[in-house]
């Protein structure tokens, strides 16, 4: 490990306090494409502190499971967190091979919040856990092919290497590697076209139903979780689609810039286009992780 | 400003052959013929532009010739012609493919490493060290194309993947058109032409008396 930079640190924080406000720049982009001013871009502030400030209620089938996974979910992200690079500048904690504990931490929240959907015995939420758990396999392999072409490009294998200092830079593959992260973005973080984040039908959902049962201050920790994993994939993506200015100060506004775009791009994307029927989601992740595939066999020769 | 122009060329023609490997894969994945149709003929626009780079061969009128022809047929004449032989022919999907449709995408993804890995083997005798990723994209394109005739049903998809074939075989063939011209125009334009009188005119009879070719089953069998 080199030295730390003091700003490395300022970073996680930011993240922790701003991620909110990126589900606000959705819902904001969703509202203005209906053709409505839409709920304030510091909506989410206000919901997370009316829900820290109920009390919960766990039914008498659930055990200690139940209660753990919010907790273990959000932990898993603060520790992706201190994995990822931001603003040009490596991650708190970088090593050779962090890409690969990143996508098992994501894996590991995910696995925590699937226990804790199956711990409640409801028919609902078994169905929503083996959908989300089935749609992983793929956007997992899109997500892990995009950061191996990124590593083939840098010669890197660590996150902050790829992504923090993007030297080698060949405008096509880099195009095909941010189309498909994209796709993973919206599969990871339960958008539109795999799943509906406003949809409250037990038999169409697949996040949503999971997470049914928690109420009070455990629903605001998966909320928060949520946010700060869209947080996380849109700055990962923002850094694999151009290399950054350089100096820090530069390159924070200009990842922040380009973070709001990509928020704002979820939104069109939910507002142009329907949930795909379940059986197709399966096809278009794959089509997703073709790409990644393609960019990898292109650095590969 | 000049070299700077010059220094993007390489990076253009990287995302000519990106995008032709994707319109590939587009095409293995969709069972839409519509917008197959539509990717086939974007995937001819962007195959014309190729004779027009230096890598290819020095800037000629020969060159703008091949260019323009083969943009004009295989990026307009023979979408519109197909376009109007899926209106003629009423079908919208191919919706019984022998091989599914994540399956077929696999072995693009596999065929284009595949042709990848060849390319380096067999570039070095053909053009030195430039034509690599031409042998790779067209042999890619040319097994993908074959892989559609061979895993659809429908007439009208078997004639894209005919078209891929074709294509595939043009970025091969226009990496060897510096040396050659005259062979690998004459081919090209022969072979559309041929593609045009069997592929538009055979099919759209077809189509429009039994609705599918079935290869390995009689049409007669399809009769209640």
């Amino acid at each position: 490990m080199g030295a730390l930079h003091p700003l490395s640190l300022v970073f996680p924080l930011m993240a922790l306090a701003l991620s909110p406000l990126l589900m606000g720049v959705i819902n904001r982009t969703k509202a203005a494409w209906a053709g409505r001013t839409g709920q304030p871009l510091t909506q989410m502030y206000y919901d997370l502190a009316r829900l820290w400030r109920k009390g919960a209620v766990y039914s008498r089938t659930t055990t200690w499971v139940f209660r753990m996974g919010p907790v273990a979910g959000l932990a898993s992200l603060l520790a992706a967190l201190a994995l990822t690079p931001f603003g040009g500048l490596p991650a708190p904690l970088f090593f050779d091979g962090d890409l690969l504990v990143l996508i098992y931490l994501f894996g590991a929240g995910r696995f925590f919040t699937i226990l804790a959907a199956l711990d409640t015995g409801s028919a609902f939420e078994g169905m929503g856990a083996s959908r989300e758990a089935f749609f992983a396999v793929f956007a997992e392999v899109i997500f892990i092919l995009g950061l191996a072409a990124l590593a083939m490009q840098t010669g890197s294998l660590s996150l902050s290497g790829m992504l923090a200092t993007g030297e080698k830079y060949d405008f096509a593959a880099s195009a095909m590697v941010a189309a498909a992260l994209f796709v993973a973005l919206l599969a990871e973080n339960a958008r539109i076209p795999v799943d509906d984040p406003n949809t409250h039908l037990e038999l169409t959902m697949i996040h949503e139903v999971m997470v049914l049962d928690h109420g009070g201050p455990d629903l605001a920790l998966i909320e928060y979780g949520r946010a700060l994993k869209l947080w996380l994939f849109s700055s990962i993506l923002a850094q694999a689609l151009t290399p950054l200015p350089g100096g820090p100060g530069l390159a924070v506004v200009y990842m922040l810039t380009m973070m709001t775009a990509i928020a704002i791009a979820v939104g069109v994307v939910e507002s142009t286009m329907a949930r795909l029927r379940l059986t197709f989601v399966p096809q278009f992740l794959m089509g997703a992780g073709a790409l990644s595939a393609l960019a990898v066999i292109l650095f590969l020769r | 400003m000049a070299d700077m122009a010059l220094a993007l060329v390489p990076q253009l023609l990287n995302l000519i052959f990106m995008a032709l490997l994707i319109t590939n894969l587009y095409l293995l994945g969709s069972s839409r013929l519509g917008s197959l149709i539509w990717t086939a003929g974007a995937q001819g626009a962007l195959l014309a532009a190729l004779p027009l780079f230096p890598q290819v061969g020095e800037f000629s009128t020969h060159a703008v010739i091949l260019a323009a022809g083969s943009g004009m047929l295989k990026g307009a004449v023979i979408p519109w012609l197909l376009l109007w032989a899926l209106r003629d022919a009423n079908i919208r999907r191919d919706v019984e493919p022998l091989v599914g449709y994540s399956l077929s995408l696999t072995f693009g993804v596999a065929v284009t490493g595949l042709s990848f890995w060849f390319a380096e083997k067999i570039a070095g005798g053909l053009h030195a060290g430039e034509g690599a990723p031409f042998v790779a994209v067209g042999v890619s394109m040319a097994l993908c194309g074959m892989f559609l005739i061979a895993s659809r049903t429908k007439a009208l998809t078997q004639v894209i993947g005919y078209l891929t074939l074709e294509n595939g075989i043009y970025v091969f063939g226009v990496s060897l058109a510096a040396r050659q011209p005259f062979v690998v125009e004459m081919g090209i334009f022969l072979d559309i032409f041929v593609f045009i009188f069997v592929g538009g005119i055979v099919m759209f009879r077809i189509n429009r008396t039994f609705d599918r070719i079935e290869k390995g089953r009689a049409p007669t069998e399809d009769a209640p």
